[in-house]
């Protein structure tokens, strides 16, 4: 009926189906697995990726938490720099002040001995020109009687000290 | 007996000539005083005993009064 020849058609079934078989055996196997080969290596390169993305953002913010640090130690050693150079500066006025009123002292105490020296020596040579003087008039104003005079008491005078 | 040196200025007047004799006298009791005339004592008396000397002279208490 309609000319269907049966058993061609079970031959053609048994052919496509051996052949079903042959192609999923040789191809579709090999290929599958070339597939999921290739989708572990896409996967694995994406995690790598993700990784060394996030090993490299760790990097970046190390880097910039000790940029940040570097900062802050940059401002503290130059402020410390400042604060001390200020010390310095301010040791070395007091020091100046120092030695200032020191040899300001020294001048004035130096000037006071010159002048104390000066005093003395004066006074010295006054007391000797005074003597000198006095020696010249006794010697040309002293007379017989003044001589007893002076005489008589110094005698007295010994006499009461023995 | 004692030898007495005695020097003056000028010459002594009688009173002080005995003055000194009488101090002398009452001193040493036995003496024998020699008498000196120096101007640069300017006046005063030095007396010198051979061991001790007594300086009342005008000369040495200006020197006293030296700077």
């Amino acid at each position: 009926m309609l000319g269907i020849d049966w058993l061609k058609i079970v031959i053609h079934f048994v052919v496509f189906a051996v052949l079903a078989v042959g192609l999923y055996l040789l191809l579709y196997k090999p290929i599958l697995k070339f597939i999921r080969t290739r989708q572990e290596n896409i996967q694995k390169g994406i995690d790598d990726g993700n990784a060394l993305k996030e090993e490299g953002q760790a990097l970046k913010e190390e880097y910039d938490r000790k940029l940040a640090d570097a900062d802050a130690d940059r401002e503290r050693v130059i402020a410390e720099a400042n604060a001390q150079s200020e010390q310095i500066l301010a040791d070395a006025r007091a020091k100046a002040k120092e030695e200032t009123a020191a040899i300001k002292q020294e001048a004035k105490r130096q000037a006071e001995a010159e002048q104390a020296a000066a005093k003395a020596e004066l006074k010295e040579d006054a007391g000797k020109v005074a003597v000198d003087l006095a020696a010249a008039i006794l010697e040309r104003e002293i007379s017989p009687e003044d001589n007893e005079r002076l005489i008589i008491e110094c005698l007295d005078a010994w006499s009461d000290h023995d | 007996m004692t030898d007495i040196h005695v020097t003056t200025a000028m010459p002594l007047t009688p009173r002080a000539q005995g003055a000194v004799e009488s101090w002398l006298k009452e001193r040493y009791g036995e003496y024998a005083v020699h008498y000196h005339l120096d101007a640069s004592l300017i006046g005063g008396v030095v007396i010198f005993d051979g061991e001790q000397v007594f300086d009342g002279s005008i000369k040495s208490k200006l020197k006293g009064l030296r700077p």
